[in-house]
């Protein structure tokens, strides 16, 4: 396969390119490392660690489906499923965050490493299908084993993430910028290319001598991991867990926010995650209409720019500059 | 003995309710290559606009009903020209607007009509004794609506020309071209026929369930069962599959628990595409 | 060499950042406070909800008309839970974080109350339960004193105190005065059930009856045709149906067009005024418990009763009762103690012997915090023609008399 090393991804790119590319993501990470110093309300904090939490979804789904084109309808089965293994761990052997926080996040790459062993072989829809169903039977079995899982109420009672709001968002901007910069230099590596030419024309690919199911399977199972830690994350930072998060509603939710942003970008779900995330909490106000305003901005946010808002953005940058010079 | 009769009913009550569902969704693929995930909207659709003339504007009963035919067909088609025509050559996209625009639909419905079921009036008052299971009249007009619209369904696809051209179309899109086949007119039809057939089976079913925002949500998902199992493209193997399942779950319904006939389309996609991915009738080629 | 510098300016930015601590919202001075803030939780789309916040609003208006508590005014938040714990923890959070209220009260879901308890601690107020049933959240309170005191509930739990008198109501006048043995329990699998029904089917197996049939439900299921063909399959001569959080408008037109047998015990849904209409009447002869009725449980309750009337234009749903008692308990004692601190409305409210609508005599277990045992009473309301609700057991606050579904020959 080859491993995503910097120097072949310099010999690519330029090094310039690298360096500015470390800047702005390191400059990203200053910014949400110095928020808490202007931001103080516990409201806000909890409000910036949502977003922490739906960046990691929505980056991970990503590297699958923005970059092979095979659509992944059942990203909740890993957040869920982590979520309510995490909380599980807590409750009955007393595993603390550091513990289920990892155990979740194996966890899911183990299944799946499972799930797509037998299903990323299946391209186009019946991989949608597939992946929604797998969600959509842990869903059904977390409310059927009411005793286990708490039914409709999940587990509440965690423990909490760490001991104060602060320390929260702290540790899941740490987790979340870990997670975007790895899958975003994942993305520019080699793999990253692999899996690109994988979306443009599988069979091509295959042609060429890539073993395209074994890299689906690879981007599938660092995705769900990432997932699967977030869910555990986001778990003991409610103290709760709930069916919610294996909910097909989560799957559309974060696949929302990844192609709005701007799909096979890793940045763009960045971005759709955090302005959905704020958009939502700003349009409380709105009461009824909130949801409703909501959605329609998706559908024409995808009507009008397919690509992406980081596209948008990209490309206005790209007019302004040759406005400049011309 | 009395159990085989309920599970015969109550299956062929479902089967014939999910063929209606279907035939529509595969029709779509069949012809358009799209996976139109709004298509359970259009069933909401039909379910809400029958509440509305016939519960709130006290409009008589069958013509409440074509009415909400009517309009679920033309918001077919609305969609078909304005959303999913610029997007018809990505089949994710298509996926993704479709899905975006379903739970648009969702929420103008929660706008409109609030997040409590909506009572409907039966069509027909009154009701059968089939063994231990009380068919209402309703129950069994939405069985035979179901077959009937089937059956016209088929016959105007074989017979008459615009329904040839349709078929024409999916079997092979350049020779129908060549022939002069207006792709466009084609498509539009067929996404107005199938949201007909969408809302037909919300306007019958709304009286027995209840009309909810999330409705769309459970006959999309049924469909896509079908769909899979049947084979994508295949109508007879929608109606095929479609009965199946109601079969299926009716009996697991009742020999095991209320809480388990939702998993058994789940686990029948997972094992078609795993065992025969081209479904039970679908054809060979992908 | 740039990297460890960004590194450790990192380290410090964080050491730097953990120093600064945000403020807290409870366990204000009273005598600064303009305002007393009374936060309400609950569905806002839900009958049961609007119960809660609708009797919030009257019990407020009442209090501030008569003077307030020593002048000062109350001032009301309502915090929308949807009825789902997750969404239950952000309008908490939002009531104490960003509306900074002094005391909660309400919440309809014994989940989401189980989900916003752990909080109480980390946030150091006062919340009254006026509509969770779950025996859990005083058990809590029993178990981990000092961590959940914070916690008290005024409303009837499910587990112990609705479970038993469901088992008298099925015992003594379904089995005793109509003459039936054999019972269906058709429930949801929610968390205030999970005990409920399996001590109830006990309970009637030791009183001689039959369990002819027994199934809990999913909370998502929509058909119930195949359940009550089996229900009539097995000869039930009564259904108890235990269901509060699913879909109560298919299952009871399910129920109707069946014919199968009476069904009476607890429809939370049934309880409100408007599921006559919702039904299109198919709720005819159901009979569901309820914790309000416009009978005279005190003095006060028909005069609450008809105001509320009137100035919501909707029969009282089961929360309201429990709501409208919770604020002024809430205010009584803040009044008593001229106080907002947590501890003071604590051992206050341990303390309270109180007159409300619903009981004479309303109090608290010093131990769990859960209403007194007997300071309750639990009408059953039946469904009848025209769609009136009438009383029909106990006998002494009966206003009519049990008439089974017309289709009922036995």
């Amino acid at each position: 396969m080859g491993s995503p090393c910097l120097q072949e991804v310099e010999l690519f790119f330029g090094r310039g390119v690298i360096i500015r590319r470390l800047a702005s993501l390191g400059g990203f990470g200053l910014l949400v490392m110095l928020a808490p110093l202007v931001l103080d309300e516990i409201y806000h904090l909890e409000l910036l660690f949502l977003c922490h939490y739906y960046v990691m979804l929505a980056c991970s789904w990503d590297l699958l489906t923005g970059f092979t084109g095979n659509v992944n309808f059942g990203h909740a089965f890993f957040i869920g499923g982590a979520g309510f293994a995490g909380a599980l761990l807590n409750k009955h052997l007393g595993f603390g965050p550091w513990l289920t926080l990892p155990a979740g996040a194996v966890l899911a790459a183990f299944c799946g490493l499972i799930v797509g062993s037998f299903t990323l072989r299946l391209r186009g829809p019946y991989f949608a299908a597939v992946t929604f169903c797998f969600a959509a039977l842990l869903y059904k079995w977390i409310m059927i084993r009411h005793e286990i899982f708490g039914g409709e109420e999940g587990l509440s009672g965690l423990d909490w993430l760490t001991p104060s709001p602060l320390g929260n968002y702290y540790l899941s901007a740490l987790l979340m910028l870990g997670s975007v910069a790895g899958l975003y230099f994942l993305s520019r590596s080699s793999f990253g290319l692999a899996l690109r030419s994988i979306g443009q024309n599988e069979s091509t690919s295959q042609g060429s001598g890539i073993d395209t199911t074994r890299y689906k399977i690879i981007a599938f199972v660092i995705s769900a991991s990432i997932a699967g830690l977030a869910g555990a994350m986001y778990g003991h930072a409610q103290m709760h867990v709930g069916p919610e998060m294996a909910h097909d509603s989560l799957s559309s939710l974060v696949l929302m926010m990844a192609v709005v942003g701007g799909m096979g970008s890793i940045i763009g779900p960045v971005i759709g995650a955090y302005l959905l995330t704020l958009v939502n909490e700003s349009l409380r106000f709105m009461g009824e209409l909130r949801l409703l305003i909501y959605s329609a901005a998706v559908v024409v946010v995808i009507l009008f720019a397919p690509k992406g808002l980081l596209d948008l953005f990209l490309r206005a940058g790209e007019r302004l500059r040759g406005l400049r010079q011309g | 003995m009395s159990t085989l009769l309920d599970i015969l009913v109550l299956g062929t009550l479902w089967g014939s309710l999910y063929t209606l569902i279907s035939v529509g969704f595969t029709l779509i693929f069949g012809v358009a290559g799209i996976i139109n995930l709004a298509h359970g909207a259009f069933y909401m659709l039909g379910a809400y606009l029958g509440y509305t003339f016939m519960s709130l504007l006290g409009i008589h009963v069958v013509l409440s009903a074509a009415m909400a035919i009517v309009g679920t067909s033309l918001a077919g088609a609305v969609v078909e020209r304005l959303f999913i025509k610029p997007m018809r050559q990505n089949h994710a996209y298509v996926l993704l607007i479709t899905l975006a625009l379903a739970l648009l639909f969702q929420e103008i419905m929660y706008v409109f009509f609030g997040p409590h079921g909506k009572a409907v009036q039966d069509f027909l008052t009154g009701e059968l004794l089939l063994g231990n299971v009380r068919v209402t009249y309703q129950k069994l007009l939405t069985m035979v609506v179901s077959w009937i619209s089937v059956a016209a369904l088929w016959v105007f696809i074989k017979t008459t020309r615009t329904g040839k051209s349709i078929s024409a179309v999916a079997q092979n899109l350049d020779a129908a071209v060549l022939v002069g086949i207006q792709p466009e007119k084609v498509y539009l039809l067929t996404m107005g026929i199938s949201a007909a057939l969408a809302g037909t089976a919300g306007v019958l079913i709304a009286p027995i369930l209840e009309a909810v925002p999330g409705m769309w949500a459970f006959p999309l998902f049924k469909a896509f069962a079908v769909v899979i199992i049947g084979g994508l493209g295949s109508l007879e193997g929608a109606i095929l599959s479609a009965m199946l399942l109601g079969y299926a779950e009716t009996l697991v319904s009742r020999l095991v628990s209320a809480n388990y006939p939702d998993m058994v389309y789940l686990v029948a996609i997972i094992l078609i595409l795993v065992l025969r991915p081209r479904g039970l009738m679908g054809r060979r080629a992908q | 060499m740039k990297r460890k510098g960004f590194l450790t300016v990192l380290g410090m930015v964080f050491l730097l950042a953990l120093s600064t601590q945000p403020s807290q919202a409870a366990n204000r001075d009273f005598d600064k406070a303009k305002t007393i803030r009374i936060g309400s939780l609950g569905p806002v789309q839900l009958p049961q909800g609007q119960g809660i916040h609708n009797a919030a609003k009257m019990a407020v208006e009442e209090i501030n008309e008569a003077g307030g508590i020593h002048g000062k005014k109350l001032e009301l938040f309502v915090g929308d839970t949807e009825g789902k714990p997750e969404k239950g923890i952000t309008a908490m959070k939002k009531l104490v974080l960003e509306d900074k209220v002094d005391v909660l009260i309400g919440c309809y879901s014994s989940g989401v109350a189980l989900a916003i308890q752990p909080y109480l601690p980390q946030y150091q107020i006062v919340y009254m339960a006026t509509g969770t049933a779950s025996i859990d959240l005083t058990n809590n309170v029993k178990k981990e004193y000092e961590k959940y005191k914070y916690f008290f509930r005024n409303m009837i739990n499910s587990d112990i105190r609705q479970q038993k008198w469901a088992a008298k109501f099925l015992v003594e006048f379904v089995h005793k005065k109509l003459g039936y043995k054999k019972i269906a329990i058709l429930a949801e699998n929610a968390k205030w059930v999970h005990q409920y029904a399996p001590a109830l089917k006990k309970d009637l197996e030791d009183a001689g009856l039959e369990v002819v049939f027994y199934e809990m439900f999913d909370v998502d299921v929509k058909d119930f045709s195949p359940t009550f063909a089996a229900i009539r399959g097995k000869g039930a001569q009564w259904i108890a149906q235990i269901v509060s959080h699913a879909a109560s408008i298919p299952l009871v037109k399910a129920w109707q067009d069946s014919q199968s047998a009476p069904m009476g015990l607890c429809d939370v849904q049934g309880m409100d005024s408007k599921f006559w209409e919702m039904t299109g009447g198919k709720c005819l002869g159901e009979i569901t418990y309820n914790f309000i009725a416009r009978a005279p449980l005190t003095e006060k309750t028909i005069p609450m009763w008809d105001k509320y009337v009137k100035l919501f234009g909707t029969n009282p749903v089961y929360t309201t009762g429990f709501t409208y008692d919770g604020v002024y308990m809430l205010a009584e004692v803040i009044r008593q103690k001229k106080s907002l601190k947590s501890k003071d409305i604590i051992d206050g409210l341990e303390k309270i012997s109180y007159k409300g609508v619903l009981h004479p005599e309303i109090g608290f277990d010093k131990e769990s915090h859960d209403l007194l045992e007997g300071r309750y009473v639990m009408p059953m309301v039946q469904w009848q023609e025209g769609g009136k609700q009438v009383v029909v057991w106990p006998e002494q606050f009966k206003t009519g008399d049990f008439t089974p579904p017309p289709w009922w020959k036995k």
